[in-house]
């Protein structure tokens, strides 16, 4: 009896196991591509205890970068001044009225909102200059990334 | 013909499929992504009210011209290195000087909004308009706009801070 039943060959199915692994292999897969959209990650954040998440029914919304040297970015784009970004946001804001039905467009509906993710150490009058570009194309409607704060910290 | 007779009348064979290197390419996939996974801190936003551009940087309110009577205007002058020098708060009445810290700008603000609410939780607060120097650093500004909403002011405009303000001159 003993000796039968050594004889039997023992296989644990991996079967699950592949398949709960290749589930984690693609989650992680995803996230890091998301993540990576178009967000500069030398850019360290302020602190703010009252910074709220985006809105949700926000759909349209454009992510400048500010570094310490003031340097902007968005996506892959690089602005060395405040300036050179003009001509790129007069062309999204042509966008933006193009894709918007003219009377929602009088309302002041169909603008993208401006995400400014601006490096701690950078002065304001680098933030400034972006931010009075944006005034200049027709973005009135910006909001300061942050990181959210505790409040007890 | 013998054989192919042989393998109908056997038992089906079931194909064997080695699982077990994929499983082993799957765990060196997931190792990789584990070690590399870094979670980005939860970021949030800070909503402006820009005024629109209609004149240039002139049409932007500064301290006791074309704002509004009852918005609260702050002075923020920053030092070279970027630090504040002091805080004032302008008004019709008179400056109101808040030294360098934010507590002071604090309750500063949170009377001026209990003041212009009269006891009505309902009424908005005023509009809050801080005019910074150029060379405050941004974390400060940041600063200043959270202590502005936690005094519960929805409509806040940063401007900087043209005449006399400490850091706009060079």
């Amino acid at each position: 009896m003993s000796a039968s039943a050594s004889h039997d060959k023992c296989e644990p199915n991996l079967t699950p196991l592949l398949d709960v692994v290749l589930q984690l292999v693609m989650f992680f897969m995803l996230c890091a591509n998301f993540v990576m959209e178009s967000v500069n990650e030398d850019i360290v954040l302020p602190l703010a205890i009252e910074a709220r998440a985006l809105d949700k029914d926000v759909r349209d919304y454009m992510i400048l970068n500010i570094d310490a040297k003031g340097v902007t970015t968005v996506g892959p784009e690089v602005f060395e001044t405040p300036i050179k970004i003009q001509g790129f946001l007069k062309n999204q804001h042509d966008l933006d009225k193009a894709r918007t039905k003219p009377a929602e467009w009088e309302k002041g509906k169909g603008r993208s909102v401006v995400v400014l993710r601006a490096h701690k150490d950078c002065s304001y009058k680098q933030v400034d200059d972006v931010m009075n570009v944006c005034r200049k194309v027709g973005y009135n409607n910006i909001q300061l990334r942050a990181i959210k704060a505790n409040p007890r910290t | 013909m013998s054989r192919r007779s042989r393998h109908h009348a056997g038992a089906p064979t079931e194909p064997d499929m080695p699982i077990v290197p994929m499983l082993d390419m799957s765990f060196q996939l997931l190792s990789f992504f584990i070690l590399t996974f870094r979670p980005l801190p939860s970021e949030a936003q800070l909503a402006l009210a820009l005024p629109k551009e209609t004149g240039g940087a002139a049409a932007v309110p500064t301290m006791n011209m074309d704002a509004e009577e009852e918005d609260v205007i702050i002075q923020v002058f920053a030092a070279d290195n970027g630090n504040v020098v002091s805080i004032k708060a302008a008004s019709k009445s008179g400056d109101v000087a808040l030294g360098s810290d934010t507590s002071a700008l604090f309750k500063y603000l949170q009377d001026k909004a209990a003041a212009a609410r009269g006891g009505d939780a309902t009424k908005k607060a005023p509009k809050l308009k801080f005019e910074i120097g150029e060379r405050l650093n941004y974390q400060f500004v940041i600063k200043l706009l959270d202590e502005g909403r936690r005094a519960g002011y929805d409509r806040i405009s940063p401007t900087l801070l043209t005449a006399g303000g400490g850091g706009a001159k060079k």
